[in-house]
Formats: structure tokens, sequence, C-alpha cells
């Protein structure tokens, strides 16, 4: 018996592993941290992730390019709609088909709501994680406006399937349009609201500012995108860089800071939402009428033999489709490029060093959404 | 402009690199290369240095047409997209070396192409399973894994 | 129910307790604490996809699913007397919901919350290697909600249902 008892030397007494998740309230879903600790700071950290992991790769090997349709949106179902819409755009392109000019609006329209929608979300559950349960009531409420409106239009409230190849499924109505400006007025008042709720109070900046700073070199290393990049001072956007649909024909701001910590990340996101409704106020505006499916669309969808790629602005960042046809109805390989798995991973390197408290702040700060890092 | 120059002169000093034409715009990108796989490490240090991040990994199994897999690169910078896929074709059950020394994001990029394509990496630090079950004994995105297409419709009635 | 008129001013303690009907209830008390327990149903927060976000908008400001008693979401498994199994299970993820529900104590219910842990849902096909389908393979469910995923409105229906079941005081799993 004794010689199966070591004794821990000076230095390892008083460290040990903690194991956070797979069902933990913050890890937004099932993600599992592996951690190493000396009292409350962190030496070392490992994401176990792969809890949900849906195969969503596999169906597409399984099924062709319409039938694969209803699975974007559950990828990242925060953003389901700009996957679903981006899903199309990436076949529209790969296949050559023109989009009428009404559903490209509409299309920016129901992306930007989701962004906001998703943003919402996130500072919900961020605040929440925090200790702060009240701002979740209320952008919960704001949220479910903008379900409402997506509800009309495409009929669900979460895992949108309102894209089509050549077009959209459902013209929008007058109620959608002018609850959609009406939500945009009352909206802007909320965030005002919101910033002299959270913004200056103290305990959130105490737990957010200079808390799990992403060092620049970090960006090119991993290859984080979206808002977390934007924390960091680089004003990259795949809707200015590379536009895609119509988004060049928007007049609006890539809002950038420079600390790249959580509370930095805060306020860009927030500010994203007010971009996303000048952008969903100047589609309004400019909405023309006219059909929304293309005339001619191909009875097989069957992109010619070749590799694609193409990338959309997800509320988290860079989602890139990587899609390998060899002629036929079914795909060859599709390969998802989400961002979050990007920006997950670089927990093994933001994480050591910090408190355990803070890991809560950094996790939610970063915005994951685990079926899309699993895929 | 000149950064760009720099990069090509820099890929045209690995003897292995092969560079396609001019890519169509379908193919979202800049540039599509071939390399080596003894080159790939110079390759990667070629992009690192000109300021590029791993924007995607990935592998195909090709080995049905070719008896190979294809590992796929792809990298750019930020900014204006100047989008660059790198392939490597590699004998099945051989092992291409590893970018995790030179990007972050290799790491795990490189577990979820063994994960799901079995395609093994030298050099990294921790080649383990990322996303499918604890214990489990297969590659899911191989093709001879699972049932056919067609055998799926099948069975699903269709 | 037949209306009782009011006793007399001058009636004795004898006359009002007869009129009353017996003041002790019997009762296997068992069904008491039933009904206590329909009505302050405590669900794990614990979501796995999807249909999670669904379970937070129930417990949010518009549904508010603390009207029925069951919004004091309880992250540890030791206080939590109802599994909401929000979203896909998938294989790597089986053993750690198994370990969840045995963590729970008795008596507890599971409500299956959308179809993918009805069956496998959307995600169900011929050679699927990453999920498990329904999750009744791994623990006893009581409701099934169908949806992909559920409104929130049907999840509240689904805990009402749950709330009748448990009322009935049939079925426990010990």
């Amino acid at each position: 018996m004794a010689e199966l008892i070591q004794i821990a030397s000076d230095e390892d007494r008083d460290t040990f592993y903690l194991n956070m998740g797979p069902q933990h309230p913050s890890t937004h879903g099932v993600l599992r941290l592996r951690l190493h600790l000396k009292g409350e700071r962190i030496l070392s950290a490992e994401p176990i992730i792969g809890y949900s992991h849906r195969a969503h790769e596999k169906m597409a090997e399984n099924r062709n390019y319409i039938q694969f349709l209803p699975n974007p949106s559950r990828v990242d179902y925060l953003s389901g709609m700009i996957y679903s819409i981006g899903y199309c755009q990436a076949i529209e392109k790969a296949i050559g088909l023109e989009v009428p000019e009404r559903a490209e609006y509409i299309r920016v329209i129901c992306n930007e709501l989701n962004r906001i929608s998703s943003h919402l979300l996130w500072f919900g559950t961020f605040l929440l994680d925090l200790g702060g349960v009240t701002p979740f009531l209320y952008c919960f409420d704001d949220r479910e406006k903008i379900l409402d409106l997506l509800d009309l239009v495409s009929g669900s409230r979460l895992t949108y399937c309102y894209g089509r190849f050549g077009g959209l499924v459902n013209d929008v109505t007058d109620d959608f349009l002018e609850g959609t400006a009406r939500f945009c007025t009352a909206f802007r008042e909320r965030l005002r609201e919101y910033d002299r709720l959270v913004t200056q109070n103290v305990i959130f900046r105490n737990r957010t500012i200079g808390v799990g700073v992403m060092r620049p070199e970090l960006a090119q290393q991993f290859g984080i995108t979206g808002p977390c990049l934007r924390a960091m001072g680089m004003a990259r956007d795949v809707r200015r860089d590379e536009p895609y649909g119509i988004y060049d024909r928007f007049e609006f701001d890539i809002p950038t800071r420079t600390a790249s910590d959580c509370f930095d990340r805060y306020l860009v996101r927030i500010a994203e939402m007010e971009q996303s409704m000048r952008i969903v106020e100047q589609a309004l505006a400019k909405l023309p009428d006219g059909p929304i499916m293309a005339k001619k669309i191909p009875r097989k969808i069957a992109p010619a033999k070749g590799e694609y790629y193409f990338a959309v602005e997800s509320a988290r960042g860079h989602f890139g489709m990587f899609i390998v046809s060899d002629g036929s109805e079914i795909p060859y390989r599709i390969h998802l490029r989400t961002p979050s798995f990007a920006n997950l991973s670089t927990m093994r390197t933001v994480l050591p060093g910090t408190l355990l408290a803070d890991t809560v702040s950094i996790l939610g700060s970063i915005d994951i959404v685990l079926p899309e890092i699993d895929r | 402009m000149s950064e760009a120059s720099g990069l090509a002169a820099a890929l045209a000093g690995i003897a292995s690199l092969k560079t396609a034409e001019a890519p169509d715009a379908k193919s979202g990108c800049q540039g599509l290369h071939t390399v080596g796989r003894e080159a790939i490490v110079e390759v990667g240090r070629v992009f690192r240095e000109a300021g590029y991040m791993l924007e995607m990994l990935t592998a195909l199994d090709m080995r049905a047409a070719e008896q190979a897999m294809h590992v796929v690169y792809q990298f750019n910078r930020f900014g204006a997209p100047d989008r660059h896929r790198v392939r490597v074709v590699v004998p099945a059950g051989e092992a291409v070396p590893s970018l995790a020394d030179l990007f972050g994001s290799a790491n795990w990029y490189e577990r979820e192409a063994f994960d799901m394509l079995g395609v093994r990496f030298d050099g990294h630090p921790y080649l383990v399973r990322i996303l499918t079950e604890e214990g489990a004994d297969y590659h899911p995105l191989l093709k001879d894994f699972g049932v056919a297409p067609a055998a799926a419709e099948e069975a699903a009635g269709g | 129910m037949k209306e009782t008129p009011p006793p007399p001013a001058n009636a004795t303690t004898e006359e009002l307790l007869t009129q009353l009907g017996p003041l002790v209830h019997l009762d296997v008390l068992e069904n008491l604490l039933n009904q206590a327990r329909a009505r302050s149903l405590w669900p794990l927060t614990f979501g796995l996809a999807c249909c999670a976000i669904e379970m937070m908008a129930a417990g949010a400001s518009r549904f508010d699913m603390d009207r029925f008693g069951s919004g004091v979401f309880r992250p540890s498994a030791r206080q939590a007397d109802v599994m909401i199994l929000a979203g896909t299970i998938s294989r790597k993820m089986g053993p750690v919901v198994k370990a969840l529900w045995d963590q729970m104590p008795s008596p507890k219910w599971a409500i299956a919350m959308g179809g993918c842990t009805i069956d496998g849902g959307p995600f169900k096909y011929p050679g699927q290697y990453a999920i498990v389908e329904g999750a009744d393979k791994i623990i006893p469910v009581d409701v099934y909600i169908p949806g992909c995923p559920p409104r929130p409105e049907a999840l509240i229906n689904g805990l009402l249902m749950l709330e009748q079941k448990i009322k009935a005081g049939k079925k426990f799993h010990v």
C-alpha cells in the first residue's frame, strides 16, 4: 500500500485539475474545459469539443444540394438566416444563377435582423454569466420582436430555411416592412437604455476591462475573425472586404476598438447592432418591387466539376463554405469553415495566467456556439 | 503590391510548387498551388512571413480516383482577400508534416482532419481525436465509411 | 357543487361540524406530495443545441415559464427535478446525459424536447455515426415535444402535461 501513495512535491502540492462542463451554465452549451489550476490562477487550459458533433459534413455527402438546405441554419442556430442564405448564395455563385433585386434586398434585411437578434442573445447570456439577470430579460423582450418579424416571413423562429437557390420562398408583407421600421425606431432608444444599464456599471467594468486580452499576433496565428478581431483594432469584415450579395451598395461603418479585452468585444458588438440597423433602414428605403425568384432555375442543381469557396460574415465572423463538386447532384464534399472553431482554439493561449472567475467572462465574450464548432 | 510580388517570388523559390493558371472567380481563390508534402512547411513559413493566416485546412478522400488523399490548405491575408489554396497529394496511409509550429490554428485543424479522414500529421504535438466520441475507431468522412448514398436512398424508401 | 346554506348564527359546535363534513381527510401522503411536486418543477440548466435557445426563450420575459412554477433553473443536477433534453444528443454526450440523470434525486422526470431527442429528427439517416437517435435509448422519458425546434408555447404545454402526469401519480422512476 505504501508504495502506491506518492508524496506530492512542494511544487505541485497546491495545483490541481478542474473539469468544467460539458454541463455547465456558462459554457453556452456543451463545451468542456480541462483546467490546470494553482489556487485561482489558471496554469493551462484545454477545451474539449465534439459534444455536439452532428455530422453535418457527412450528411452533405449523402444527399443532394437541395436536401442539404435545412442543415446550414442548424449549424449555427443563432445566425441561422445568415448561414442558410449564405449557403444559397454559395450555390448560386457556383452554378451562375442571378437573383432578382427585390430578393437581394430582403435577404439583406433578414440577415441584419438576424445579426441583431444573435448579438442580443449574446448580450443577455454574457451578462447572465457575469451575474446580471435583468439585462437578460430586457434583451429577450427585444429579441422576441425580431423573431416575430422573421417568423412572419419565414415561418420559423430559429432555424430558418427562408432562402432558395435563385431567391426566396415567400415575399414579405407590408406588416413585415412596417414592423421592421417600427422596430428600428424603438430599438435605438432601447440601445441607449442598455448603455445606461450596463456599460457604466462598475461591477461589469471591473469584470471585463483588461480581462482576457488577446495579443495582436494571435489574430494571424489563429485566424481570428468577427467581433473578436475587430476588438483588436482590425477593421476586417467580409461584408466590406469581399462584398457578397449587394452589400457593396450600403453605407455602414465597421466598429473597431483597440484594447482587445472583454469590454472592447462587448462595445464592438453593441456598435455593430447600431450599424446593422443602419443597413436595414437603407434597404427598407431602397426596396424595389419585382419578383423574388429567378425566372430560370435549373431542375438539377449540379455545379460543374471543381472546387468552390464562398464566405459570408456571420454574427461570429468569417463563415466559409468549401464545396467540392464532381459534377453530380450530390456534393463530393462540403467543408464548413466556422468562425468559432478558430476563435475558441485561442483559449489554450489566452486562458493561462487568468483567474478562474474570469474564464466565464472570457468565454462569454468570444460568443461561441457549440454546434457551430463541432458541426 | 510589392508584398504580393514578394510572396510570388518566395513561392517561386520552392522547387516542387506548381501554380495553376489564374483561377476563375467561382473558385473564390486568387491562387491555386500544388506542392510536394516535404515542402509544405516551407510554404507555410513563406505565407506566415508575408502576414497570411491559415484560414482553412481540410482533406479530401480521393482514394477512388488517385489512391491518394488531398490535404487542402487555404491561406488568406487580412484586408482585401488574397486567397491561396495549396494542395498536398499524399498516398493513402502516409503522413504529412504538421504546420502546428507555424500556425496556432493548425493544431485543431489538423486534429480535425485526422479525426474525420485519418490523415496523420508528423510533428503534431497532440494528434488525438477531436470531434468523434471517445474510443471511436473510424474516420467518418472517408468515402467507404457508412452507407453509400444510393443504398441510403433505398433504405430511406426514396 | 351544491351550495350549502350558511349555518345559523346560534348553531352549536356539533351542528357546525356535521355541516362542514369531516375535518380530517384521509389520503395517501404521496398524493399530497405529488400536488406540490407538480407545481414546482425545477428544471436542470442543460442545453444541448438549438432547442436550448427556445428553452431559454420560454424562461425569459415573454413566455415566462415561472408562471407555472417551473422557471427555477438549477445548474446542479442534485437540485433538479426535471431534465429538459433540449437538442441533439451526440454519442460523445450520451454518457454525460446518463451520468447527469443518475445524479438527479428521485422522483425525477425527463422531457424530450425536439425531433432530435425523439428519434434523431433531421439528423437521422442510414449510416449516421454521431448521434444517439432518441433520448429514450439512454434514459426514461415522460413527455415528448415534437418540433424542430418546438416553440416555447409547446414546451410550456409539455410541462403542463407533465404536471398532469405527476398529479395522476401513476408512474415514478426510482
